[in-house]
C-alpha cells in the first residue's frame, strides 16, 4: 500500500526541541495503545557535511535521541508519515539553506522513503525538490576500478533529482530533500 | 501553497515558540550516528564536490 500524506492530517505535537531539531507525538497502535514517537533531525556527523541534516524518528531512548530498531503496528502509516514530513518542512522552513537526509542502508527504510516519493510527486512537489543519491567508482584509462589497499572499492557520492521512474527494485543508495 | 497547509504551518511555528508549550528536557543536540553518505565522503574535496552538485540540481530545478 503506498503512503500517502497530507499535511492536513497529522498527529499533534506533544513538544517540541529547540529549533525544531526533535518533536515527540502519540501515534496510535493498531492494538488501540498509544505510542509515543520521537522525530529527531540531528546534523549530520561528518562535519565536511555542515549543512546536511539526518532525518529519523521513533520510540524515545530517554536520552535526547530515539530507538530505530523498534517494530510498531502503526493505525495509520499514512497520518504517521505525513506527521513526520510535515515537521521536516517545518524544520527546513526555519532553516531553509539545509538539506536533510535519509540512509537508504537499512531496505526496508530506503523502500518506504522512495515509495512515499513516488507516491506523493505531485503533493510534494509544492514543499520540496527530491534527490536521490548513487554510489559510483572510477575507472581508470586501463579499464582497471579505483579501490583502497585493502582492495575494496572507492565509491563517491553522485546526487541527481529523484527518478519517479526507478521502481522500489531499483532503490537509491541515499535520499535527501531540501525546499524548493 | 495550499492555504490551509500554510494557516498550519503558521500555527505549528507559534506553537513551538510558545514557552508554555511543554518543551523536551534540555539536551544539547547530538550529531547522528555514522551513516553511508559519511563513509564515501573523504575529503573536503569529495564534501564541496557532492554539495555543489546539489546546489547545481537545486539551481536547475526551478
Amino acid at each position: 500500500m503506498p503512503i500517502i500524506i497530507n499535511f492536513e492530517d497529522t498527529y499533534e505535537p506533544l513538544s517540541f526541541g529547540d529549533n525544531l531539531t526533535s518533536m515527540a507525538f502519540n501515534a496510535p497502535q493498531k492494538d488501540g495503545r498509544e505510542v509515543e514517537l520521537f522525530i529527531l533531525i540531528s546534523p549530520h556527523s561528518d562535519p565536511l557535511l555542515p549543512n546536511v541534516y539526518n532525518l529519523g524518528f521513533g520510540p524515545p531512548d530517554g536520552n535526547g535521541s530515539f530507538l530505530d530498531d523498534v517494530r510498531l503496528n502503526h493505525q495509520s502509516l499514512n497520518k504517521l508519515f505525513s506527521t513526520v514530513i510535515f515537521h521536516a518542512l517545518n524544520f527546513l522552513l526555519n532553516n531553509p539553506e539545509l538539506t536533510i537526509g535519509v540512509d537508504g542502508s537499512d531496505d526496508l527504510r530506503a523502500r518506504l522513503y522512495h515509495g512515499m516519493f513516488k507516491s506523493n510527486r505531485g503533493y510534494l512537489a509544492d514543499y520540496f525538490l527530491a534527490i536521490g543519491v548513487d554510489w559510483y567508482v572510477r575507472i581508470f584509462r586501463d579499464f582497471s576500478y579505483e579501490q583502497e589497499e585493502n582492495g575494496h572499492y572507492v565509491s563517491k557520492p553522485r546526487p541527481e533529482p529523484f527518478d519517479y521512474v526507478r521502481d522500489n527494485r531499483d532503490l537509491y543508495r541515499y535520499y535527501m530533500f531540501r525546499l524548493i | 501553497m495550499n492555504q490551509n497547509v500554510q494557516q498550519k504551518i503558521e500555527q505549528y511555528k507559534r506553537l513551538a515558540s510558545d514557552k508554555n508549550h511543554k518543551a523536551h528536557r534540555d539536551i544539547a543536540v547530538r550529531t547522528s550516528t555514522q551513516d553511508s553518505l559519511g563513509s564515501v565522503i573523504r575529503s573536503k574535496k569529495d564534501a564541496d564536490i557532492f554539495m555543489a552538485e546539489l546546489d547545481s540540481i537545486s539551481r536547475k530545478s526551478k
